[in-house]
């Protein structure tokens, strides 16, 4: 694998999502002194909806910071409420696309309204609450719901829905779930920091995961003291949101070997997690996994272990230059706040302990 | 509105919620939000936004116009344009089919395409920014430095203010934006002529005893350190309470000040006037010697001065001087003592009433400010760290469903939801609930969801608890009303084998309750504080005596006593024990 990897959808050139170290390292050293800085950036990367930012708000959280308060959490209704309607718009949507009739007249009326005039004030009056349940409970809209990998749709379309009577109140203040629930598309770059003991600060990096949003990360690849890189294990129906024929395992596997690969990582500690666990548990109850990988043992497509095993295998399988005793993988299920806790602790303890060790 | 403008302040930023649209009609606002924008890698989205913007702007020629669109679409719109977009496949498809069928991208002489092609993908970025970049941007240094330069009408501009009402009536209480607090008038301290000395002495005396700078900063240059880092509550919870109390944070004395208020004892005599050097009064001097002597409201002349003058407005605060004398002028104190405790309580002065708005008062009301103080006859380490096990939980069995339960802090980490609904808890949070058994008051009871933060002063051998109420939707007290507290728990090496725990309370309690039996479940409390917490002491040290071993601790504050041992930052009072087969959980037992 070489230094300088170009992004395979960039033709011209122009979309250099990794490079060779430069000369301006801001922070003016490497990974490999990092056990003598007193700040340890880690970088939390993958491709679009894989998790990242979940994680970074579930850590924000651990850390009293962001969301553990009513006032704070206040702010974000409008964006809890704003993935209502998109996830409402996107299914009214997709029966049009599906070709499925919504069965209740009065369910189509609904429909009308999301698509031409509702708005997240709207979302305030209660009576919103009984409406959009219909409409979510309508046979057309379930069965689309059932064909979501045809179409883009968010994780939490489910839980929005089921609780819609909280949402649509004037009272409605956001939880700390449905904030970790809320799906924001991560535009640029978010960090946190905090300490980690020994007189040091973690400063965690959140990005953007799209195509696009890539070419960013190079910012933080010179100053960067480990790498954790999130995978989801629901995506294998699925295809990306910004290329709609491309498989995203593929991508995801893709930007794995980009970064895992690159010269500039060989050193720090690397962690690879496989997130969204408990969707795809759910999800392999009823869909089949072996369609999607051929090599994999149909007969074992029901067991999830079998199945991470198998992801796992193609993931490390893709490590052609990294230290593979540096490489930990984990699973996750990030909307868990105990296992998010529990293997964020385990990731800070691995990239400590790997820090030591050099 | 008749509000007085007033710079902005961090607190008043807290008490707005702000808005994008309006945010982005407000060219500074806009413009430091383009500047946030830059440097967190999304300029993308601003240029887009500019051409646009451009693009339709109705003197522009045909011509330009065509080149424009293509340049929109080469850079903005394409597969790896420079700026390109983070667009769904399907409006990039869609707006790609929209060039397509216009042949546009073939002809750079004439526009082909409507003005509002672009009108959409505007929408769907002003979106997108809502969402992921304007939270992180209202709290970013670069928007607080912004507004903190402005009065408080350029908040009304771009935002609006949140439950006002609510704001904090503890703010009300020790800051200074409420009307009942005047602003500062030198002419006035000026004529107090007596109260000058003391008042000098207080200034030579606050700074090198505890350096509130290097406190604040987390620095320990001075014996201050914070010690647990990760607790929720910060360094800058205690500059923003200082800020509540003394209006500037900068100021050197801010924090010894708000300690005095806290913890000193204003109505102490003249005893205060001791001409110690700073350095040795550091070393010498308990907090309440040390309050004492740096209080100045305690002059006989100043005491004359406020009673000859029942309106508190005229009452001179200088901004180096502190709001003891408010604080004095509201409230009186009452003191009870018993052999095991003593009590203080704080009730408003009727001349209130003839003095502050009726709003203010409706408001102070609900609170209520006490003070209790009991004597341990152990080492101030070995208190601190027993409290601090979880094996000696005190409950408050009648009054207070979990208190005074420095097992419930585990410090770094707030309780999962699981935990909090278990009631096993936790962290820097914990829930004190006030029960009152009184059914035909139907008086419903109080509860109070707090996190905590432990810190020790090493030059004193004080550790220091802060709690505050937060809002934390988590834990379930539907059947409570739901309080707001803030609270300073010292516990102080008076002697080798003598602990002073003095704790401070301020209870906003939402509403109001029958004083008598707010006083009956206060000294209910105190009692408790003393008969639970010496039985604890008690058992505590038979084990040690015994060398018992113990259940294992995973309670993050003794990893981070341990920690702190270890850094020589402070010593614990005996040796940590390990094993895990004692069954000592029941105290009643012992």
């Amino acid at each position: 694998m070489g230094n300088i990897v170009v992004s395979p959808h960039d033709k011209e050139g122009q979309h250099h999502m990794m490079a060779t170290p430069t000369s301006n390292n801001p922070n003016g050293g490497s990974a490999a002194t990092a056990k003598n800085k007193s700040e340890i950036t880690v970088l939390l990367l993958g491709a679009g909806e894989s998790g990242k930012s979940t994680l970074f708000k579930q850590v924000q959280f651990f850390h009293g910071v962001g969301i553990t308060h009513d006032q704070e959490r206040i702010e974000l209704i409008e964006i809890v409420r704003l993935n209502v309607l998109e996830n409402a718009k996107n299914l009214v949507a997709a029966t049009q696309h599906l070709n499925i009739p919504i069965e209740q007249p009065e369910n189509r009326e609904t429909a009308k309204l999301i698509i031409n005039s509702l708005n997240t004030n709207d979302l305030e009056d209660p009576s919103w609450s009984k409406r959009l349940y219909s409409l979510w409970k309508d046979a057309g809209i379930q069965k689309a719901y059932e064909n979501r990998e045809k179409f883009q749709l968010y994780d939490s379309t489910e839980y929005l829905f089921e609780n819609l009577d909280r949402i649509c109140s004037d009272k409605y203040v956001p939880t700390v779930v449905d904030v970790i629930r809320t799906r924001t598309k991560t535009i640029g770059i978010t960090d946190m920091k905090f300490d980690v003991g020994d007189g040091k600060q973690l400063r965690l990096v959140d990005v953007g995961g799209q195509r696009n949003e890539r070419r960013k990360w190079i910012h933080f690849f010179n100053t960067v003291d480990a790498v954790v890189f999130l995978t989801s294990l629901s995506e294998f129906d699925l295809n990306l949101y910004e290329d709609n024929g491309y498989w995203r395992v593929k991508e995801s596997l893709r930007v794995f070997n980009e970064v895992v690969n690159n010269a500039l990582f060989y050193k720090v500690p690397f962690v690879l997690l496989f997130n969204k666990r408990d969707l795809f548990e759910k999800k392999i109850a009823t869909k089949s996994f072996s369609k999607y990988f051929s090599g994999f043992n149909e007969a074992e497509e029901k067991n999830p272990v079998a199945c991470i095993e198998y992801m796992t295998k193609l993931f490390l399988n893709e490590i052609t230059e990294h230290p593979l005793d540096t490489v930990s993988v984990k699973t996750l299920s990030a909307i868990d706040h105990d296992n998010s806790k529990q293997v964020f602790e385990e990731v800070k303890q691995f990239i400590m302990t790997q820090q030591h060790r050099e | 509105m008749g509000r007085k403008k007033k710079q902005v302040t961090l607190i008043d930023l807290e008490c707005y919620t702000f808005c994008y649209e309006l945010i982005y009609s407000d060219k500074d606002t806009r413009d430091c939000f383009f500047d946030y924008l830059i440097t967190t890698h999304n300029e993308e989205a601003i240029y887009f936004i500019q051409k646009v913007q451009q693009f339709k702007k109705k003197d522009l020629t045909n011509n330009k116009k065509a080149k424009l669109a293509i340049e929109i679409f080469n850079c903005y719109l394409k597969d790896g344009g420079k700026y390109e977009l983070n667009l769904s496949s399907k409006d990039r498809q869609h707006i790609k089919e929209e060039y397509e069928k216009v042949g546009q991208l073939d002809n750079c002489e004439t526009c082909l395409l409507s003005d509002n092609i672009f009108t959409a993908l505007e929408q769907q970025i002003h979106l997108s920014l809502k969402e992921a970049n304007f939270p992180h941007f209202i709290k970013s240094p670069k928007f607080r430095e912004l507004a903190m330069k402005q009065t408080t009408d350029f908040l009304d501009k771009i935002g609006f203010r949140m439950n006002a009402k609510k704001i904090d009536i503890i703010q009300r209480l020790l800051g200074s934006s409420s009307s009942i607090i005047a602003s500062p008038s030198t002419q006035s301290l000026a004529s107090l002529d007596g109260s000058m000395d003391s008042f000098r002495l207080s200034e030579s005396l606050t700074g090198p005893i505890i350096d509130p700078n290097a406190f604040l900063r987390g620095e320990s240059s001075n014996g201050w350190k914070l010690l647990d880092k990760h607790s929720h509550i910060t360094v800058e919870d205690f500059r923003f309470m200082a800020c509540k109390v003394f209006e500037k944070d900068s100021k050197a004395q801010d924090m010894s000040k708000f300690f005095q208020n806290l913890v000193g004892d204003p109505s102490a005599d003249s005893t205060s006037r001791r001409q110690s050097a700073p350095n040795l009064a550091s070393k010498s001097a308990s907090y309440s010697e040390r309050s004492m002597s740096l209080s100045v409201n305690n002059s006989p002349s100043l005491q004359r001065y406020n009673s000859e003058n029942n309106n508190v407005r005229k009452i001179s605060i200088d901004s180096s001087s502190n709001v003891t004398e408010y604080f004095e002028d509201m409230w009186t104190k009452s003191e009870k003592k018993t052999s095991n405790y003593t009590l203080y309580s704080y009730d408003l002065k009727t001349s209130m009433f003839d003095e502050a708005d009726t709003d203010v008062m409706e408001s102070l009301k609900n609170i209520h400010i006490f003070k209790t103080e009991v004597e341990y006859p152990y080492n101030v380490d070995f208190v601190v760290e027993t409290f601090a096990r979880s094996q000696y939980r005190i409950d408050f069995d009648n009054m207070l469903k979990e208190s005074f339960s420095l097992d419930f802090m585990h410090v770094h980490q707030p309780p999962s939801e699981g935990e909090v609904r278990r009631e096993e808890v936790s962290s820097s949070m914990l829930q004190e609930v006030w029960r009152f058994s009184y059914s035909l008051l139907n008086l419903k009871d109080r509860s109070f969801i707090v996190e905590s933060s432990l810190m020790y002063d090493e030059q004193n051998r004080a550790y220091l608890l802060l709690k505050k109420s937060v809002d934390n939707v988590i834990i379930d007290d539907s059947d409570c009303v739901r309080g707001r507290l803030l609270q300073l728990m010292v516990f102080e090496r008076k002697e080798k084998e003598k602990t002073i725990m003095t704790d401070f309370v301020v209870l906003d309690m939402k509403d109001s309750v029958n004083n008598i039996i707010f006083e009956n479940c206060v000294a209910k409390r105190a009692k408790e504080f003393y008969d639970k917490g010496m039985s604890a002491l008690k058992a505590n040290m038979e084990l040690i005596k015994h060398n018992f071993p113990t259940p294992s601790d995973s309670d993050r504050i003794l990893e981070t006593l341990v920690n702190n041992n270890k850094c020589g930052y402070c010593k614990l009072g005996f040796k940590l024990r390990t094993n895990n087969n004692s069954d000592l959980d029941d105290l009643d037992d012992l």
